[in-house]
């Protein structure tokens, strides 16, 4: 919808632009028609003076009406043509007064009453060709008679096929010089400027195709800027480098050229690339130039035959653009559709000013046609620039989001897999907590109540059996704290809470801790088992030992690992017996749950308890 | 001359048990014993205990508050904290806050009375567990120029070398043996390393030890 109205401003806009070209026009032949003092329109041409100056008295020559188109004039390098009027001045008039030419081409000389007042730049120079040029020249006040005065025009003694003369004016200098200048703005300085701006667009659009071959349409419009320029210089270039006629045949040969360029190029502005009919154009532009190479004198007719295939052309070719545009409805589109009327429109109006069929004396319009297309490239450019940015932009924002999106999956994770990690652990904790509760104190506190229900338990019995029930509970409390996996801590509390017992048991403790590296290497389940197994031990020892002695050593070594003895000098026992002994049993168990190897070698006065783990 | 005991414990049972060991023991004697911060501050007016036995979780605020008044009224008298098995940070903060020694809740009847005895007699009691838990709290020596984030204590070679023993289980006798010094150097080493952890700031020990989340009732 956007699309649509901005292209249907564009349409509206090319119509007003097209009304205000052709409006200056009107306007000049207004500004012409109020101005002239003298429109000199009538002029005698002095077909037998081909050298000197004729005389004021010469005979009459053939009578020739404006605009004049070749009519006959002289067309040879050595012969200037001499065309003659007169205008009468009365005394007021004599002075201030100037004389203006449009299309004195391809030169001219003026002189009044046979002095000399001006002539176009490089009149006698073969090389140099001001024929789109308008002449300007003040008239001297003492040059001028009252009554009749003579005016000859030396049209240039060149080869050139554009014979031809459009206006003379005698007035006042001011409105004049004034219509000079707007002339000269419309017809040279204007196509120069606009030519200047398209060299640089095209320069700019040349450099971005060498850098991006793949942008064909921009060494396109390269090429075609560069064609548009050849084709321009015609209008502004006064000298060449090479000859005026081989320069003439050059710059009319760059229009069929750039005609094939400027359509390849609304091809692939269009992205519609047309392979057959654009090497066809090319073909016929390159068979054009080769024939008016080949025969410069039928140049001018070959240009015409070539303008004569090439107009029903661009009428099938401006209906293709104008559906594609309306089916694209892109700005681009409706810019580069402005571009191709604006030009057609243009070629139109010069053909009909060449051939005479337009009256007023107007300036050649084609060349403006190429700010046109510049604009639209630069569309391009700027359409291309944003869209690349926005795509960009969002391709960053993307990455960005998707970055943001990766990382909070990646954070929740961690988080997922930390929960579960430490839900995990907990349960195992859990577990090894619940365990050891059943087969420490559970055990106890069961085989307690077996006792006491089978027994007459004195006092001193049944507060030794919970006294029991509490050292279990102690070790499954300090199994659970921070230093349960320190085995030596872990064995140093239960000393610091049986040592008391021991001694009024009579029992000396001897403690030996050896080298002790790695030992923090065991797990808290192996930990909290030796301990139970150091217990069971001291108590067995204090029950039944008789002992006066007990030794516990730790040590650990590279071969045998974890090493825990207990060793007492009690009376002894015969570790096969199955009989007695729930101690001994309840020690082999633990040993087992815990991976650890036990030695148990007893004899009287010697007995000893060996846990080996191997946890390195 | 028999020791004045005071006791300030709110549950009911425990309280008269530590009165009948207290009362059955020749050489001491029972001040008062009571169950509440407010009681037991009524209580202190009335004389000067050599030994007073503080449970920490108290119905009208932790046991560690009366710490600051006892410590202003009789400096020479003991305080003991009476905790239960396995609260040995508890004990610690306690001992920050200017307790000499602990009693656990469920010792059995002689070395209750032995622990208060020793405790009179210059001797704190210290477990591996407690030794462990200063240990890791302490600043040690050399590195003293660093500031330690715990705060704790600065130990010198000869306290850490004594805790590192305890730690492992070795008693006074045996680390006295192993160092070469006597037992009752090693309990001066202790009871200094225990007002150590306390002297830095005595009247902000309750604010220091729940900032380090020992208290956390």
């Amino acid at each position: 919808m956007k699309l649509r109205s901005s292209g249907y401003w564009i349409f509206r806009a090319g119509l007003g632009l097209l009304a205000m070209t052709l409006l200056p026009l009107q306007g000049q032949t207004q500004d012409a028609a109020s101005l002239k003092e003298f429109n000199l329109t009538r002029l005698e041409f002095l077909e037998n003076y081909s050298g000197g100056m004729p005389p004021a008295d010469s005979e009459p020559g053939r009578m020739l009406t404006l605009p004049i188109e070749d009519d006959g004039l002289h067309n040879l390098e050595s012969v200037p043509s001499w065309l003659r009027t007169s205008f009468n001045l009365s005394s007021a008039q004599r002075a201030g007064y100037a004389i203006y030419l449009l299309h004195a081409s391809p030169g001219a000389a003026i002189y009044v009453n046979a002095v000399l007042v001006g002539a176009s730049d490089g009149f006698q120079d073969a090389k140099t060709d001001g024929w789109n040029y308008p002449l300007y020249f003040t008239l001297p006040a003492t040059l001028l008679r009252e009554g009749r005065n003579d005016l000859l025009i030396k049209l240039a003694p060149k080869n050139s096929p554009n014979r031809r003369l459009d206006s003379v004016l005698i007035g006042p200098e001011q409105p004049l010089l004034a219509l000079f200048q707007r002339q000269l703005w419309l017809r040279v300085l204007g196509v120069e400027i606009g030519s200047a701006c398209v060299a640089l667009i095209g320069l700019f659009a040349g450099v971005l195709w060498l850098r991006r071959r793949a942008d064909a349409v921009f060494g396109l419009f390269a090429l075609s800027c560069v064609l548009w320029i050849v084709r321009n210089a015609k209008f502004f270039l006064l000298h060449s480098w090479i000859s005026r006629s081989l320069f003439d045949l050059l710059t009319d040969a760059s229009l069929f050229w750039l005609i094939a360029a400027l359509v390849t190029l609304s091809f692939r502005i269009l992205e519609r690339p047309a392979r057959r009919m654009e090497i066809g154009l090319f073909g016929f532009a390159s068979l054009l130039t080769v024939v008016m190479l080949a025969s410069p004198p039928h140049a001018e007719l070959t240009a015409a035959i070539g303008n004569g295939v090439l107009l029903p052309y661009s009428a099938v070719f401006l209906a293709f653009l104008t559906w594609r545009v309306i089916r694209l409805g892109s700005v681009l589109g409706w810019l580069l559709w402005l571009a191709v009327i604006v030009t057609c429109v243009s070629a139109a109006h010069d053909y009909m000013l060449q051939f005479g069929w337009l009256a007023a004396p107007a300036p050649y319009l084609m060349p403006y046609s190429a700010l046109f297309y510049s604009i639209t490239v630069g569309w391009l450019l700027i359409d291309r620039f944003v869209r690349t940015h926005a795509a960009y932009e969002g391709l960053n924002a993307e990455l960005e989001a998707r970055l943001r999106a990766r990382e909070q999956e990646l954070a929740l994770r961690y988080t997922q897999m930390a929960t579960l990690e430490r839900d995990q652990a907990t349960a195992l904790e859990r577990d090894r907590i619940l365990r050891d509760m059943h087969d420490g104190l559970g055990l106890q506190l069961i085989s307690s109540l077996r006792l006491v229900e089978k027994h007459e338990l004195s006092r001193e019995q049944t507060a030794a059996l919970l006294v029991e029930a509490m050292d279990e509970m102690r070790i499954a409390i300090d199994s659970v704290k921070p230093t349960g996996h320190d085995l030596l801590v872990m064995l140093g509390n239960l000393r610091y809470r049986l040592e008391p017992r021991l001694a009024s048991a009579g029992i000396s403790l001897h403690w030996e801790i050896g080298e002790t590296t790695g030992i923090g290497q065991l797990a808290s389940h192996q930990v909290t088992g030796v301990t139970r197994i150091v217990q069971e031990a001291f108590t067995n020892a204090m029950k039944h030992s008789r002992a006066t002695e007990m030794r516990l050593s730790v040590s650990t070594s590279v071969e045998r690992g974890v090493q825990v003895s207990i060793a007492d000098n009690g009376r002894g026992f015969d570790t096969a017996a199955q009989h007695r002994g729930e101690g001994l049993k309840s020690i082999r168990k633990r040993a087992a749950t815990i991976g650890a190897r036990l030695d148990v070698r007893s004899r009287p006065g010697e007995t000893c308890i060996v846990i080996g783990l191997l946890s390195l | 001359m028999t020791l004045q005991i005071a006791v300030l414990e709110d549950d009911a049972v425990l309280r008269d048990r530590y009165v009948e060991l207290v009362t059955s023991a020749p050489d001491m004697s029972l001040l008062w014993a009571v169950g509440s911060l407010t009681e037991a501050r009524r209580a202190l007016e009335s004389g000067a205990p050599d030994v007073l036995l503080v449970d920490l979780g108290l119905p009208d605020g932790s046991g560690l508050e009366i710490f600051g008044q006892v410590k202003k009224q009789f400096p020479a008298c003991e305080v003991m904290v009476v905790s239960v098995f396995g609260d040995e940070d508890n004990v610690v903060a306690a001992i920050a806050a200017g307790a000499s020694g602990y009693l656990l809740k469920d010792t059995l009847a002689e070395s209750f009375l032995e622990t208060i005895r020793e405790l009179h007699a210059g001797g704190s009691p210290i477990s591996p567990s407690i030794a462990r838990i200063l240990l890791t709290r302490a600043r040690p020596v050399p590195a003293a120029a660093i500031e330690s984030v715990a705060g704790g204590p600065e130990l010198a070679e000869r306290e850490s070398e004594i805790l590192h023993l305890v730690a492992k289980g070795f008693n006074f006798g045996e680390i006295s043996r192993l160092l070469g010094i006597s037992t009752n150097t090693v309990r001066t080493h202790i009871y200094r390393i225990y007002r150590k952890l306390s002297v830095h700031s005595r009247g902000e020990a309750v604010f220091e030890a729940k900032k380090l989340g020992l208290l956390d009732f």
